[in-house]
């Protein structure tokens, strides 16, 4: 065999499947350097010890859906802020120009307060069984391993 | 549409069954990438933990033009790089290989106990650990992952020129390393 370059050693080397295979003995004969090569590609093929934690991917499951619920209750929360502003700037704007209309208002608002607590109670629970849905799901999740 | 395409598709409709089959598949991957670019290994699973947050995040916009595997190590890459960033930490160039070399010359490993310890590896993996960013990036995709140079070069942006003569640098300065504490032994 000719004399090789590192370049060429290491370029069989990159192609070669197995560095056990015959066909690369008289490379390792002749040349001294193949074989630290093979050593060192063996070396670099071996996986170093990097550890994640076992629950690895079940948090990162966790992680999501506690975003996605804080994602929702943003947008509820933000919904519901929208509104209450909305109501109050148009009483404020009623009441600081002293209109007539300002008590009937007020007293047709007054006539809904249960609807608007009910409906303020509905989101709460909304809220509450989405947060004890996403439990049981994270709990689910981190038993099932055997996927799919 | 294959496997790839069907579990992506099943995350995107909400299957977090699925994405956790995803992160467990490419886990080795992002542990790999980050342990070897990053040093402070108690960032490590915080970092990988964030790469993971952020493949779901960005998944809407994979558009399958390349691998998944390049794409999450793309992901993995610039994290990464972006952690050394933001910490101020060294990124070498190889213009320090020269500095490295100087670094490496010195070996607390005397022949004896790497042989009594038979432990090739973990000696080759504290040399990868030394050297300059760019040489571990291209070393672990390539031998690790079995990427090739075209998928090297769509994750780290390096011209396919550059990765190769990163490669064959940096193997050439392990082999050098090996060489001088295997000729001392006389083991070959």
């Amino acid at each position: 065999m000719k004399n090789l370059s590192e370049e060429e050693i290491q370029k069989i080397l990159e192609q070669s499947n197995n560095y056990s295979d015959p066909a690369l003995e008289e490379l390792f004969q002749q040349h001294e350097e193949a074989k630290i090569y093979r050593l060192l590609f063996e070396g670099l093929e071996e996986a170093p010890a990097f550890q994640l934690s076992e629950n690895f991917s079940a948090n990162i499951i966790g992680k999501i859906s506690e975003r996605r619920k804080y994602s929702l209750a943003r947008i509820w929360g933000s919904v519901l802020v929208c509104l209450i502003a909305t109501f109050a700037l148009a009483f404020s704007v009623i009441a600081s120009h002293n209109h007539p209309d300002f008590n009937r208002a007020l007293a047709a608002l007054l006539a809904f307060k249960w609807e608007a607590v009910a409906i303020l109670g509905i989101i709460l629970i909304i809220q509450m069984a989405d947060h004890f849905l996403l439990k049981n799901d994270k709990r689910t999740i981190e038993v099932d391993q055997s996927y799919p | 549409m294959n496997e790839e395409q069907l579990l992506v598709e099943r995350i995107l409709q909400g299957d977090l069954h699925a994405y956790q089959h995803l992160v467990k598949r490419y886990e080795r991957l992002v542990v790999h990438m980050i342990g070897r670019l990053i040093h402070q290994k108690e960032d490590v699973e915080d970092l990988c933990q964030d790469v993971f947050l952020m493949i779901y995040k960005k998944l809407p916009s994979y558009n399958f033009e390349s691998k998944l595997s390049t794409w999450i190590a793309t992901i993995a890459y610039r994290t990464a790089i972006n952690y050394l960033k933001k910490k101020r930490l060294p990124i070498h160039t190889p213009a320090s290989e020269a500095a490295f070399e100087q670094e490496m010359q010195p070996t607390e490993e005397s022949p004896e106990s790497l042989l009594s310890k038979k432990d090739w590896q973990a000696f080759i993996h504290r040399q990868i650990a030394s050297l300059p960013l760019q040489y571990r990036t291209v070393l672990t995709l390539f031998h690790l992952e079995e990427f090739n140079y075209a998928e090297i070069e769509a994750t780290t942006g390096m011209p396919e020129g550059t990765v190769k003569s990163y490669l064959f640098r940096a193997r050439k300065l392990l082999k050098e390393k090996l060489m001088v504490v295997l000729q001392k032994e006389k083991v070959l």
